[in-house]
């Protein structure tokens, strides 16, 4: 029984208590970040930091304490802490299996929604959906600049949104037949080069990583849910102005949004915005023509993805390096918890 | 601001924002004087004495008084993104109770892009 206390109830300390905290300085440092940001006129200044710091917010220390008790499980560097004595050279099946436990955990918030994410499309192979089909490929192959959507295109009759990019391994751009056939060539070049920023950005592997940094944490929903819907309002205007930069016309790209933006008379409307969905959809068609009479300058480029990673790692190699004195605070708790529960 | 931004109006008296206004409808120099003097005190319009009038300036281009509302708007988000998971929007469906805003873009965009076409 010894030996299983920490590998059950370490895991739940780490969940109930550090990524809680650790989503309380994601937020604090947010808000500094947006205080800072006031001073800057662009509108995605500072969006990768954002992005880095929604996904440590759970990240850092989930790879922090995988990462500690990996080391721990090699080494044996803290045999004192452990219930079952061991050489300090010994492997420590209690800490490896805290590993185990904190990973599938993690893992266990990510499955089912990847599964379903990959397997949901439904598919349809209609006159209709291939009619709207040939009508993209053609128009794909008269723009150069649209060619790498070549072969990531899938054209539905019944589909919930009206076009978006999905495919967390390999990106590609889903249509309605409807939304197709409602826009003139002009604008649904506009809409195809808006969706090719997402695919070369590989957007749904960030949403997705982002997604799961706050279903991970107990508070990750009540503290950075609106943190995320701005990162991601943010990175639709950012795309927006990528894809005028690489040749979507500003109006006819304003016009596929707002065909967009009209519900199904059968839809069930899923406003996420709240009350400010109109409001924003109004800025970015502002901001589009804004750019009709002054070309937009292109941003710094957002590799937050890539930073995200970057520091993901930088923290698995700290433990290896320097203490793993927080796990030991865990593991004891953990025992010392149990014990005064079972002890006379 | 449309009509400053649009003509490109770096310094401009009331009767100038006037003449064009008047051109789409009948509008009276009192109420443009006063939004332009609203504007001002908002920050958005600079003004400067000339004789007995004032020249009055843009402090924002278009696109940097639009981000800077848009950055206003996102902070203002009540927002829930955990429907999205990994999927890219093109924009979220709005409520139907928007339409009347929906037709107004519509015909914005409709004008603009008929305007670049001549």
């Amino acid at each position: 029984m010894s030996q299983a206390v920490f590998p059950l109830f370490g895991p739940l300390l780490v969940f109930a208590v550090a990524l809680p905290l650790s989503a309380g300085i994601a937020k604090l440092l947010l808000a500094i970040l947006d205080r800072l940001g006031r001073s800057s006129s662009a509108l995605d200044s500072h969006q990768g930091v954002r992005y880095v710091l929604l996904v440590a917010s759970s990240g850092a220390p989930l790879a922090w304490f995988f990462s500690a008790s990996l080391h721990q499980a090699e080494t044996g560097d803290s045999p004192g802490v452990c219930a079952v004595g061991h050489a300090s050279d010994a492997y420590c099946p209690e800490a490896a299996l805290f590993a185990l436990a904190l990973v599938l955990c993690a893992a266990l918030f990510a499955l089912p929604r990847l599964l379903r994410e990959q397997l949901a499309l439904p598919t349809s192979a209609s006159q209709r959906a291939r009619d709207a089909a040939a009508r993209v490929t053609a128009l794909i192959h008269k723009r150069p600049s649209l060619t790498p959507l070549v072969g990531r295109i899938d054209i539905r009759d019944v589909l919930a949104v009206p076009i978006a990019t999905l495919g967390i391994v390999r990106p590609r751009v889903v249509a309605r037949s409807s939304f197709v056939e409602d826009l003139d060539d002009e604008a649904l070049a506009g809409a195809l080069h808006h969706e090719l920023e997402h695919v070369a950005g590989r957007d749904p592997l960030r949403y997705f990583v982002a997604w799961w940094a706050l279903a991970v944490n107990p508070v990750g929903r009540f503290v950075l849910d609106k943190e995320l819907a701005r990162w991601m309002l943010a990175r639709e205007v950012h795309c927006d102005r990528d894809a005028v930069l690489d040749g979507a016309g500003a109006p006819a790209l304003a016009q596929a949004i707002v065909t967009a933006a009209r519900p199904l008379s059968s839809q069930h409307l899923h406003p996420a915005l709240g009350s400010s969905d109109a409001e924003m959809l109004k800025l970015r068609v502002d901001l589009l023509l804004s750019y009709t009479e002054r070309s937009p300058v292109r941003g710094g480029g957002q590799p937050a993805l890539r930073v995200a990673c970057f520091f993901l790692a930088a923290i698995i190699v700290l433990p290896h390096g320097g203490s793993t004195g927080a796990l030991d605070v865990v593991h004891t708790a953990c025992e010392s918890a149990v014990a005064s529960i079972t002890s006379p | 601001m449309d009509v400053v931004w649009s003509r490109k109006l770096d310094q401009f008296a009331v009767s100038d924002v006037v003449s064009v206004l008047e051109r789409r409808r009948e509008i009276a120099y009192t109420t443009v004087m006063t939004t332009l003097a609203r504007l001002h005190e908002k920050g958005v319009l600079e003004r400067s004495r000339d004789g007995k009038r004032y020249l009055y300036s843009a402090r924002f281009s278009r696109e940097e008084f639009l981000q800077s509302t848009a950055r206003d708007v996102l902070r203002g988000l009540s927002s829930d993104a955990k429907g999205r998971g990994a999927i890219a929007l093109l924009v979220e469906t709005v409520s139907s109770a928007d339409e009347d805003v929906l037709n107004e873009l519509e015909r914005m965009i409709r004008r603009r892009r008929k305007e670049l076409d001549r």
